[in-house]
């Protein structure tokens, strides 16, 4: 019995793991990377489309390379369809990592609407692909990608999430995440912004404004071998483009989240000198809302914090810092708030608080979020310790 | 007699129980209009589990009252050999059912998802062939076989759960069950068909399993192993997905695989679906083989290999029309899912009234 049972485990697993069903085999297919969304010259919009070059050849299959190709057509299946007619292979979504969508098809909605409902489903994209929105061409960004160490768009897309995480410059959005905010309306997606160095950026301005050095996508002052920048949000009201943040306000809407591991932030200037300040996140961000008239959302943070420059605050008493940090930060969080509740834009989840009161389907269909949020007041509660040292700071 | 029951002890039990109820548990569902009232199907999964061992535990307690060691002894003492004839192929076309259910969803994923050029009949011939294998050499391999895979199994599935922790939020469990009442008993209904087979199979092999005394440990075991991990399966799907988007989703399972965060786990979801598979095609197996010993008990088969052969290509008939797009196969697929489990509680609980009416005790014996 023994071995009877020992070979039909392996009979099962050899079965299971088994690949080829028909003769169509792997070198069949040209892998799509990343997708670009772009205004088309001749028709309404224009694909790029960055594929892996798989080196067949070698023993140990490897990635040698990328390479763009580009089409315009009425819809995406018109483009692939174009596309495939001058291609030696068939393309392949299967291990799309990357969407970019440039900004000025994202105003009006019916773009991102037709890009989840529609397209996802029947190119068998995986709903935890990211999307970017671009300031610049989404062709452009793409290759702009492109580096001479070349680590493969997964590596990327890997580092995409650690520096959104050690930063909160940027945040992560996956395709499952905007098509619930699609679907259910509970809450606003923010999607990270990126540009190229090397062109006009769009000439958007951040939604909040006030900034001396904004941080957005190709708008920074840095020299990589990666054109592409990526720093700051995109924020939709209802799958429609409504304005931007950039990274300095991005950090704050991501603490207040939730969404948020540590960052360096700028807190300006003290007495004519630059203070900067490390934080980290101490517990994780509670949201509360009451249901009174007008209703007060309250969003309660615990960061600790460390002064890079102390001496240049050698007048104040560590509870005197730590209310100078608290005051600063809640200017800048109401700041932010009245920004996007003037955009309609639910960034801050008030209508995922909105949905607990719900007890049947349908009251939670009726609820409107829009018409809650535009009279909810936002209270801040930040708890800030100060830390004498940066120990503990660093990325684990 | 050539019922290749042979015997096997606790752990093989309790391995094959709590894969069949697993497995089905996660990927049975009501499909996308089971969640037009909210999602109640975690809340559902404790009801019927609770329902399941309550009935098992009943009917196990007039099994020992009259002396009954297996479902098929019990039939007879309650309806007679003649009656029990339809009972035996009653219970036993359930189980296939109950095998197939979950079979349907697996193929449709591994034809929309992985062998996405393949027809599904030929990935049909795949699994076909290993439940028939699994099938033909009887119980104790079987039992044997769930024991050497329980554990990656079960360890897949919590995995799944675990990578998904980023992602998981309350306020997509609501509406709170309670305002629908008869969306929650068809999804009851499901949970029933998930919970109460593998308790029903360990009734049938009594024999093989030492005795109802064995049987009853074993089935208290499987529950208490399964429910929470089903539970956890349901409450992780539920906080992943509002009821608005499950209502949008064919295997919501497979679809929290799809969209955990991260590049890193690109190749994640099809290694767990295969493990998932092979405790599936294990569960569909032990399922197999027990509606095909109650149907050689009913009918009075010496040979089971017809029988389990017989099971086999019903059950990858089941599962081939389910997977067929027809208006009217999709109505009769809905009845199955619905309905299947509340006749299979019924089939057991009228031998238990029967048999608690009857005034003597150890008679089952003297009445086969």
């Amino acid at each position: 019995v023994r071995i009877r049972c020992l070979m039909l485990s392996l009979l099962l697993t050899l079965g299971g793991f088994c690949g080829c069903l028909q003769d169509k085999s792997l070198d069949r297919y040209a892998y799509v990377s990343a997708i670009g969304f772009d205004r088309g010259e001749n028709l309404p919009y224009k694909f790029t489309c960055m594929l892996h070059r798989v080196d067949y050849e070698s023993g140990e299959r490897r990635l040698a390379g990328t390479e763009i190709i580009t089409s315009e057509g009425n819809s995406l299946f018109e483009a692939i369809n174009t596309l495939s007619a001058s291609l030696p292979l068939q393309l392949s979504f299967v291990r799309t990592v990357l969407l970019v969508a440039e900004h000025s098809l994202l105003y009006d909605g019916t773009f991102l609407e037709q890009l989840i409902h529609t397209a996802l489903p029947s190119l068998f994209i995986r709903y935890n692909a990211n999307m970017f929105v671009s300031l610049s061409s989404a062709e452009q960004v793409l290759r702009g990608l492109h580096t001479k160490l070349d680590p493969g768009l997964a590596k990327i897309q890997e580092n995409f999430l650690t520096y959104s995480r050690d930063t909160g410059l940027i945040p992560m959005a996956n395709l499952m995440k905007i098509s619930e905010s699609l679907t259910d309306g509970a809450f606003d997606i923010v999607l990270p912004l990126c540009g190229t160095a090397s062109d006009d950026p769009g000439g958007m301005q951040d939604s909040v404004g006030d900034e001396p050095y904004a941080y957005l996508g190709g708008n920074l002052h840095t020299v990589t071998d990666m054109e592409t920048e990526i720093v700051g949000s995109a924020i939709f009201s209802e799958g429609k483009l409504v304005g931007i943040l950039n990274g300095q306000n991005t950090q704050l809407l991501q603490m207040a989240v939730g969404d948020f591991e540590r960052a360096y932030v700028r807190f300006g200037e003290v007495d004519g000198q630059e203070v900067d300040i490390l934080l980290k996140r101490r517990r994780p961000t509670k949201i509360s809302m009451n249901r009174e008239d007008p209703p007060v959302v309250t969003i309660s943070l615990g960061i600790s914090a460390y002064i890079e420059q102390p001496d240049r605050l050698s007048g104040m008493q560590p509870e005197q810092t730590e209310a100078w940090v608290r005051s600063v930060l809640l200017q800048r969080y109401e700041r932010l708030y009245a920004a996007c509740r003037a955009l309609q834009a639910d960034v801050f989840g008030i209508g995922t608080e909105t949905a607990l009161w719900c007890r049947t389907a349908a009251q939670m269909q009726q609820l409107d979020v829009k018409q809650i949020y535009s009279k909810t007041d936002a209270v801040f509660d930040i708890d800030v310790t100060l830390l004498p040292s940066s120990d503990g700071f660093s990325a684990d | 007699m050539n019922l290749r029951e042979g015997s096997i002890g606790n752990r093989e039990g309790v391995c094959i129980s709590a894969l069949i109820a697993v497995t089905s548990s996660a990927f049975l569902d009501g499909g996308r209009t089971a969640y037009r009232f909210g999602n109640q199907m975690w809340i559902a999964v404790i009801a019927g589990a609770a329902l399941s061992l309550a009935v098992f535990l009943l009917v196990v307690h007039a099994m020992e009252r009259r002396g009954c060691d297996d479902l098929y002894a019990f039939y007879v003492d309650a309806f007679g050999n003649v009656l029990a004839i339809p009972f035996c192929t009653l219970t036993a076309l359930l189980l296939i059912i109950a095998a197939a259910l979950p079979l349907i969803r697996m193929l449709y994923t591994l034809q929309r998802f992985i062998f996405v050029d393949a027809d599904t009949e030929n990935i049909l011939l795949y699994l076909l062939f290993s439940l028939w294998i699994l099938t033909f050499l009887g119980f104790e391999p079987i039992g044997r076989t769930a024991k050497l895979f329980s554990m990656p199994v079960l360890f897949a599935f919590l995995l799944m759960i675990l990578l998904g922790l980023p992602d998981y939020d309350r306020y997509r469990l609501y509406p709170l069950p309670g305002s629908a009442g008869a969306s929650f008993l068809h999804q009851m209904g499901i949970a029933v068909l998930s919970f109460l087979p593998p308790l029903l199979l360990l009734l049938i092999c009594g024999h093989g399993m030492h005795g109802i005394r064995t049987v009853k440990k074993i089935g208290c075991i499987a529950a208490l192993v399964s429910v929470p991990l089903a539970l956890l399966l349901q409450l992780a799907i539920g906080t992943a997905f509002s009821f608005l988007q499950l209502s949008n989703i064919d295997i919501p399972v497979y679809r929290l695989l799809l969209s955990v965060r991260g590049g890193m786990l690109l190749r994640l979801d099809k290694i767990l679906l295969f493990v998932w598979l092979i405790g599936m095609l294990i569960a569909a197996a032990a399922l197999i083989y027990g509606a095909s010993l109650q149907l050689c008990l009913g009918w009075h088969m010496r040979d089971i290999r017809p029988a389990a052969s017989v099971g086999c290509v019903f059950c990858a008939t089941l599962v081939l029309l389910g997977n067929r797009s027809v208006s009217v196969l999709s109505v009769f697929y809905t009845v199955l899912l619905r309905f299947s489990g509340s006749l299979l509680l019924a089939a057991v609980l009228l031998p238990a009234l029967i048999s608690f009416m009857k005034k003597g005790r150890d008679l089952c014996g003297s009445a086969v």
